[in-house]
């Protein structure tokens, strides 16, 4: 259902993945997914696999818990697939309709599968292990830069830590929304496309006036606790480099190296 | 000095029409004057919309005055330089638990304030531990805020203020979105905050059971202060004009006022003495309401903790003052002997009790039902092996705890859910097989817990007849029985073409009522449809219900924490517990079982421990108010 809903969400536990600072694993994150772009033979692949196990080992995350996070995305999944498996050249293995498949698309696709899902896991480590505050927190430095242009980073940061806040809360409404529209006769199911969209009318109209209605109150709940945007805010988490953090890097740097001097050498 | 000084405040709201232009101003706050001296507890009260919110919110600097002055602990809050300070010194407790926490961990959410004013990270943590601490959350440091109670919500929010080391808190309406133990639970901590730590409280509440702990009460209506007065005072003296303001009267009082005029002329021919009628009164009046003064001050001290999550209150005495006097009237066996049998033998007809009903059709018949989801890896029974029917016209309550399976269980009637295993009729459908959820769902009316936050057309009229249009009325069809239900429900026709957002929370929840009444269900489920309402928003529903169900004959499912609406409305209670069925059965031998009764975390209703007050003299056999007043009437006339 719709509470099963576990991307983004963070992981209570303890483990060498959680301990390490947000940026570290900000750049982990950014790391391994412009590598994974890199990777396009099966010994590539392989390296990635493993890196990836060892990642979502070392963070303790159950491994059915992530997958579980994946089934609100297998449907983009899936559509990606299915587009690059009519659309390649190669040896024809099977024609449906004016379509056809090759060995040369069956290729691509398990590789832009693979790798589509491993984008995800190898990024879910990171929203799983790391408090959304640490990670608005890790986010808000490593974009810190961005000041110069007069982006209001710090702000943009502690709508992110909301937005991760409110999920749980809006997914349970949705759900209760649908079950009494439902209840007073409403078919989500049937019908043309147009229809079906025109039937979420019910569902959609009531969520945002609870959004605005929630944004309202939460407004007033942060200004009675002296909340005056980021000027003059101190942190609880303090963002600290540890050992660990400075191996992480060096890991990474590594992990890089080996793959695009792999990819030049064939 | 007091700590919070409001003189002549007003506050106004621009009325626009639909074009944005200024057409007028409303008052939501005028000309109010309201002190809080430091350390004391102040309970301001009023109906939904007197303006109780809006006078909160100059307390601590959210709105600022256009008339009068607010002063706090010594500052202006107009002054902008001050607002800091303000905000610091007295801290706010919302209403809905969900839109006041900004942390994703308990940890988080004690911090955010704590952050913002600049505190250095080791001294934050000092005080997340202090905090967390004073309110009993100290074991949830690390847990994920989604994953909290309401009631634990409400914790939390409490220590994230207290974290700030504020000298005031004002509680908006802060346990009205929560069940009756809960809700018990929070005023024990706000109470405790009190008396322990000093802090000053203001309560906006709609309770009475509430305020009864305020040192003085302040009752609001259309933006004035109306009433002002300790508790005890202004139940005694000013019962009248409370119910005027929409305060809803604890029932003890409403019935004690009710019968003392009988009683005391009982008293009164008994001792002869009726030629001074109007100074024994005034002399008893006064009498009553010193003692009743005086009990309420030690009362004050000597608040524990008990196990039973209820509140020792005046109540509670008030109750025992009232059944002594009756019985003293009627135990002296000044009733004559045949009177005492022809209300005996008017009781055996069955005049005053709730007859169970056996004889008409049963309509939902759930023999073995279970449903169970996975959590992980491991199969969890939400609902394990039920079995009950319900007849046609009966009116059951179910309570039970959140996770009790409780929602499951209704979900399954209209095929929301459908049973894992099992077999499951619902007005000769089978709910397990069925292909056509359809007509399953049209006859029975499922209303959510705030249904009002379920519109979604651009008028009223409009979306009452969705439910009838997606079952298959036409258009007229649809309309006409759309109208019908919103006069059924006391919705003027003037709103008819107005947008339900324009409508007040009572108004909007009734026209959601309507759309569900619009296409006749047999069955009408409703959760907690009280939540959030005034007393008379409340009396307002109950009416339209119970309109409804005598029109239809419906049968009505009706979820409920609070036991005192259980009694006064429902013939039967069905308990969930862990999934299981604990209780099926009539009210009366439900909270007989002490021991079950507190295993089930129940609040005895008030009505039964008056009536079992009144025992072994008296034995009264309605529950209804109106029926138990007639009946203990009946004794002497």
């Amino acid at each position: 259902m719709i509470r099963d809903i576990t991307i983004g969400q963070y992981y209570n536990g303890e483990s060498l993945i959680h301990r390490l600072d947000a940026r570290s694993k900000l750049f982990i994150t950014l790391v391994y997914a412009i590598t994974l772009f890199f990777c396009n033979d099966l010994y590539m692949l392989i390296f990635a696999t493993i890196f990836l196990a060892i990642y979502i080992g070392l963070s303790k995350v159950p491994l059915s818990y992530m997958v579980r996070g994946l089934k609100v995305v297998w449907i983009f999944i899936a559509f990606t697939a299915l587009f690059s498996l009519f659309n390649g050249s190669g040896e024809v293995l099977l024609t449906i309709w004016k379509l056809h498949i090759t060995t040369g698309s069956l290729y691509t696709t398990i590789r832009v599968t693979v790798r589509l899902i491993y984008l995800i896991l190898g990024s879910a480590v990171m929203t799983y292990t790391t408090m959304p505050m640490s990670l608005a927190a890790g986010l808000e430095s490593a974009l810190g830069f961005l000041k110069v242009f007069r982006i209001p980073v710090a702000e943009l940061a502690m709508i992110l830590t909301i937005a991760l806040r409110f999920i749980p809360v809006f997914m349970e409404e949705l759900d209760k929304i649908m079950k009494a529209q439902l209840s007073r006769g409403a078919d989500f199911e049937s019908g043309n496309i147009f229809k079906r969209i025109k039937s979420y009318i019910p569902v959609l109209i009531p969520l945002f006036v609870s959004a605005i209605r929630r944004a309202t109150d939460l407004a007033e709940a942060m200004d009675a606790r002296c909340f005056y945007g980021g000027e003059g805010r101190s942190r609880m988490n303090p963002l600290r480099y540890e050992r660990a953090d400075y191996f992480a890097y060096a890991i990474m740097i590594i992990y890089a190296g080996v793959i695009v001097l792999y990819r030049f050498w064939n | 000095m007091a700590l919070i000084d409001i003189k002549r405040l007003s506050h106004k709201f621009n009325i626009k029409d639909s074009d944005g232009n200024i057409i007028g101003e409303h008052f939501a706050v005028r000309d109010a004057d309201i002190t809080a001296q430091k350390g004391s507890i102040i309970a301001i009260m009023g109906r939904n919309g007197s303006g109780k919110s809006t006078l909160a919110r100059h307390m601590n600097g959210l709105l600022s005055a256009h008339e009068g002055s607010v002063i706090i602990a010594g500052k202006d809050a107009a002054d902008k330089e001050k607002l800091l300070e303000i905000r610091k010194t007295v801290g706010m407790v919302f209403q809905n638990p969900d839109n006041q926490i900004v942390g994703n961990s308990v940890a988080e959410d004690v911090g955010f304030g704590l952050e913002n004013i600049g505190m250095e990270t080791e001294t934050i943590w000092k005080e997340i531990h202090t905090a967390l601490e004073l309110t009993g959350m100290s074991a949830y440091i690390d847990r994920n805020t989604s994953r909290l109670s309401g009631g634990q919500k409400q914790r939390l929010a409490i220590a994230s203020v207290m974290a700030m080391k504020p000298e005031c808190i004002v509680f908006d309406e802060a346990t009205s979105m929560l069940d009756p133990a809960a809700a018990s639970d929070i005023l024990k901590l706000v109470i405790r905050l009190n008396r322990e730590q000093h802090i000053t409280v203001i309560l906006i509440t709609h309770k009475m059971k509430e305020a009864l702990y305020a040192d003085c009460i302040y009752v609001m209506s259309e933006g004035s202060v109306k009433l002002q007065g300790k508790p005890q005072m202004l139940l005694m003296e000013k019962a009248e004009e409370l119910r005027n303001c929409g305060i809803e009267i604890p029932f003890i009082y409403k019935l004690e006022n009710e019968l003392t005029v009988l009683y005391e002329a009982v008293m009164r021919d008994k001792i002869g003495k009726t030629d001074k009628t109007d100074r024994i009164d005034k002399t008893d009046r006064t009498d009553k309401t010193d003692k009743a003064l005086k009990p309420i001050q030690t009362d004050k001290a000597e608040i524990k903790d008990t196990d039973e999550g209820c509140l020792i209150t005046d109540i509670d005495r008030a109750s025992d003052r009232l059944a002594n006097s009756i019985k003293a009237c009627i135990g002296a066996g000044k009733l004559p002997e045949q009177k005492r049998k022809a209300v005996i033998d008017d009781r055996k007809s069955g005049r005053y009790s709730n007859v169970e009903k056996t004889d008409s059709e049963i309509l939902i018949q759930a023999e073995n039902i279970s449903y169970t989801y996975h959590r992980g890896d491991t199969p969890v029974y939400a609902v394990k092996n039920v079995s009950f029917s319900i007849r046609r016209g009966e009116i059951v309550a179910i309570a039970g705890h959140t996770g009790s399976g409780k929602s499951t269980l209704l979900q399954m009637m209209n095929g929301l859910i459908r049973p894992a295993s099992g077999k499951l009729t619902v007005s000769g459908i089978d709910v397990v097989n069925t292909k056509n959820l359809k007509a399953l769902r049209r006859k029975i009316g499922f209303v959510f817990q705030y249904p009002e936050y379920q519109l979604f057309e651009d008028t009223v009229l409009k979306d009452v007849m969705y439910g009838p249009k997606n079952f298959g009325m036409d258009r007229e069809q649809a309309e006409l029985s759309a109208i019908d239900a919103l006069r059924l429900t006391g919705i003027d026709e003037k709103y008819f073409e107005a947008s339900p957002f324009e409508l007040s929370g009572g108004q909007r929840k009734r026209v959601a009522l309507a759309g569900i009444f619009a296409y006749k269900p047999e069955i009408l489920i409703l959760d907690e449809p009280v939540a959030g309402l005034d007393s008379e928003g409340k009396e307002m529903l109950f009416q339209c219900i119970n309109d409804f169900k005598n029109r239809e004959n419906a049968t009505v499912i009706w979820v409920s924490h609070d036991m005192n609406d259980v009694y006064e409305v429902a013939d039967r209670l069905i308990v969930m517990r862990e999934g299981s069925i604990s209780f099926d059965g009539g009210l009366a031998p439900a909270f007989a079982n002490e021991s079950f009764v507190k295993e089930n975390k129940l609040e005895l209703p008030e009505m039964y421990v008056f009536k079992e007050k009144m025992k072994p003299e008296l034995t009264i056999c309605s529950n209804k108010y109106q029926a138990v007043v007639e009946e203990i009437k009946s004794y002497f006339q």
